[in-house]
């Protein structure tokens, strides 16, 4: 019988206590530097016009004053020449050398007049840094040509921080709940398996497995507080990339209204319809008027793609008092690829699915726990028999649901993009990670006293374990890669750009935590056979597959503007001391070792001896 | 190869010849070796057998395997011919590194299991060509061995100590025992890969010359 030790619990209470206070630092912190997206827009205006008055004039007149006396140079000196009426002669020649020199110039000139307007870029990207206190990569400077790319920069740096804490909860969550299902698989394989080895140790990932209901339930919590809009991880909730029509009216307001239908009726009974571009816009650019789409917009400059004004005339069909009524409008932000998974992909079908997973996942554990604990009481190998269904039945349900829940939870972080392979890439990461800390939570045991009988041939296949397992990861995590990299097809390949560009450091040291380590380390037999090496192996697979696991999740929410800061390592350390003192608890509660597990005995005198 | 006398034991149970070595080693004796139709599970360790050193030749001849394609892909594909398949730059081995691991992986597995099952065989003497010249040792003393018998071999040069291993092997249930004069290859005294390496380390640096000191 074991008992949780005062230590572990003040451990774990400390752990959770500073989870809390980074949690809600980072709250406080997103909330309270938070600027709305209207804010951004006309910050953005104004440091834009501000700039481009200054400096792109006075450097504009600078050249051409250079352009100026270059011309009257040049006139003078072909005047000389001329007034001398000797065109073959040496001074002809010269100033022919001189036109190219000054031509020369004139065009280092130019490219410094272009070098100036990125200059603009720069200084307009570091007053919008100082004064709404933000900070942006040198990419998104050096893509940056015009208003809307600023304006979509910051919008994206204000959206990611206030994305932090929440996607900190998530993929601190979102590892120890699956794996703690995970867990639960590796038990039913020993059922299904009908293993002996590890009859005795079969309560370690049974406590493990009572992690569900709390993850689970913090995991709903957070995709309700999703559906409610109070945080945007999942992207595509967002109704504006999923409806093909605004009405626009609303669209200035905070919250528009969005319909996929071309007659929208509101609140006041009022039939709204869609109206042809050419009745509301009051200008049309006079070089589209032949196409088949005329370029309409109701300002009174229009520059196009390439940053050239284009020369507008006043559109004859513009209706004022359809224009001045309420009406709908194509919406600009609708996005193909996401509306098209809106059948897969939509709130309530998220939500019921979720339920499902979870609920499951609970009942299956529950009934392979209470089959568990009649065995202990009641004896008998009825229950084993028993197990063994429930085991079979759980192995099947979770083939499917870990793969439906990895897109679910996972994958549509990064909605335009989809791996057939990402569901099993996912399992296989927190499966290893389930064996680490069953070996890691085993061996603590043994070092405080309990598992007397477990013996090297123990450690052994928690070794072997590990080492397949970290390959099996590896060969997953290649085979995605590699397809995606040989392909190179836009869509795809967008996932590990990002990742490459701005997680590189954490991507290489990921592969070679989870990879090297366990493969160099756990080769040798007498390696596997220490309990030293396995722990700490153990703990290297289990820190390696944290930061996997934020690979998944925080380039879909935080792209580049992501931290390893105190908030993410808090918050994983406040959901470690959750974890730590659930499943503790959970193996204090009953017998450590199943005493009527028919395989007991063999699991006491297991050894390896084929060599 | 020793000519002393060689003591044979007949067993027809795996369990008895395991309880019987554990007995003689037990006592001090050596069981140069056992020939058993099927692996006992235990007899290795019972014997005081080394642990093998077969995983060792497999890292080689994997290493060996991953050396060898990577140099064979990288002067094909690199080196001599240089390919541009899917707009991969062709000029470097490094970044067209994710097209080459499949090969390397398949190739390290191809060497390593290959020359590792070729080891063995020669290491147990399984090579065709092996006892047909006239005079060449005789590698299976009974050819019961291959059915359901299990043989003891014991090299013993002592009558006094025969006479105990024969008592000993009836004890256990030998049903047959022979002693005769066999050429045998005796098994070498035990010892650790630590000691083995420092005797034959030793022996390496006696050539080399001494440094004076001055």
């Amino acid at each position: 019988m074991y008992s949780i030790t005062k230590n572990i619990k003040r451990t774990s209470f400390l752990l959770i206590f500073i989870g809390i206070i980074c949690l809600g630092f980072g709250f406080f912190e997103s909330l309270s530097s938070h600027v709305s997206d209207k804010e951004i827009k006309y910050k953005v205006n104004e440091v834009y016009k501000k700039y481009n008055k200054d400096l792109n004039k006075s450097s504009l007149e600078d050249s051409l004053n250079f352009y100026q006396k270059l011309h009257d140079n040049l006139i003078l000196e072909r005047d000389s020449i001329m007034r001398t009426n000797f065109v073959q002669s040496e001074g002809y020649t010269n100033w022919l050398t001189n036109l190219t020199k000054n031509k020369e110039s004139i065009e280092i000139k130019i490219s410094e007049f272009e070098l100036n307007n990125s200059d603009v870029m720069l200084l307009i990207f570091s007053e919008i840094e100082k004064d709404l206190n933000c900070h942006f990569t040198s990419s998104e400077i050096e893509k940056a040509k015009d208003k809307e790319d600023i304006y979509v920069a910051t919008k994206h740096y204000f959206h990611a921080k206030a994305q932090r804490p929440w996607s900190s909860i998530l993929w601190s969550n979102l590892f120890f709940l699956m794996v703690a299902v995970a867990a639960g698989l590796w038990w039913a394989i020993q059922y299904v398996a009908k293993a002996g080895w590890s009859a005795m140790i079969l309560r370690v990932p049974q406590a493990i497995t009572s992690y569900i209901p709390y993850g689970g339930f913090i995991m709903l919590l957070l995709i309700i507080l999703a559906g409610l809009h109070w945080n945007h991880i999942y992207h595509w909730m967002d109704d504006s990339l999923n409806n093909k029509y605004v009405v626009e009216s609303t669209l200035e307001s905070d919250y528009p209204v969005y319909t996929n239908e071309e007659v929208y009726i509101d609140s006041n009974g009022e039939e709204l319809t869609l109206v042809d571009e050419s009745l509301i816009n009051k200008y049309v650019v006079e070089s589209s008027l032949d196409f088949d789409y005329p370029i309409y917009t109701n300002e009174e400059i229009y520059i196009d793609p390439n940053g050239e004004e284009l020369k507008l005339i006043k559109n004859l069909n513009y209706d004022s008092i359809i224009a001045e009524s309420s009406y709908l409008k194509k919406n600009s932000d609708y996005d193909y690829i996401v509306a098209n998974k809106s059948i897969y992909l939509n709130f309530p079908f998220f939500l019921i699915r979720s339920i499902i997973y979870i609920l499951g996942w609970i009942w299956m554990i529950s009934l392979m726990k209470k089959y568990s604990y009649n065995e202990d009481r009641l004896g008998g190998k009825k229950w084993y028999q028993k197990s063994f269904k429930v085991s079979v039945a759980f192995v099947l349900f979770l083939g499917l649901t870990s793969t439906t829940a990895a897109w679910d939870w996972v994958m549509s972080i990064d909605p335009h993009w989809f791996s057939t392979l990402f569901g099993w890439y996912s399992l296989a990461s927190f499966f290893i990670t389930a064996c680490a800390f069953i070996a890691a939570i085993t061996i603590y045991l043994m070092y405080k006293g309990h598992f007397q009988s477990l013996n090297n041939s123990h450690m052994h296949d928690f070794g072997r374990y590990l080492l397949a397992f970290s390959i099996f990861w590896t060969y997953l995590w290649f085979a995605q890669y590699m397809l995606i990299w040989y392909a190179n097809i836009p869509e795809e390949v967008v996932y590990y750009q990002e990742r490459y560009e701005f997680y590189k450091p954490l991507l290489l040291i990921t592969l070679a935590i989870n990879f090297l380590a366990p493969f160099f380390l756990l080769m040798d037999r007498s390696a596997k056979r220490s309990k030293g090496t396995l722990l700490f192996v153990a703990i290297l697979i289990i820190i390696g597959h944290a930061f996997d696991v934020f690979i998944m999740v925080m380039p879909g929410t935080m792209h580049s503007h992501w931290h390893l800061g105190y908030v993410e390592i808090g918050t994983f350390l406040g959901f470690l001391g959750f974890f730590i003192l659930i499943v503790f608890t959970s193996l204090s509660k009953r017998q450590l070792v199943q005493k009527n597990h028919p395989m007991l005995g063999e699991s006491k005198h297991h050894e390896i001896l084929i060599h | 190869m020793s000519s002393n006398k060689v003591i044979y034991g007949l067993f027809d149970d795996d369990d008895k010849v395991l309880h019987a070595t554990k007995t003689l080693v037990s006592k001090g004796y050596t069981v140069n070796e056992v020939y058993s139709p099927f692996p006992v599970h235990g007899l290795d360790t019972a014997m005081g057998l080394r642990y093998s050193r077969m995983a060792i030749t497999s890292f080689i001849y994997g290493v060996l395997g991953a050396f060898l394609i990577t140099l064979l892909m990288w002067y094909i594909m690199i080196e001599d011919w240089p390919m541009v398949i899917g707009g991969k730059p062709n000029f470097s081995y490094g970044q067209n590194l994710p097209a080459f691991i499949p090969v390397t992986f398949e190739a390290t597995v191809f060497c390593a299991a290959h020359l590792m099952v070729i080891t063995f065989l020669f290491r147990c003497g399984l090579y065709p060509g092996r006892g047909v010249f006239a005079g060449s040792k005789k590698y299976n003393p009974d050819p019961r061995t291959t059915d359901d018998k299990f043989l003891m071999e014991i090299c013993e040069e002592d009558s006094k100590k025969i006479k105990k291993i024969e008592a000993i092997m009836k004890e256990t249930g030998a049903i047959e025992i022979q002693i005769g004069e066999y050429k045998v290859k005796k098994r070498k005294k035990l010892i650790s890969i630590k000691q083995y390496l420092k005797n034959n380390l030793s022996g390496i640096f006696k050539f080399l010359p001494k440094k004076k000191k001055s």
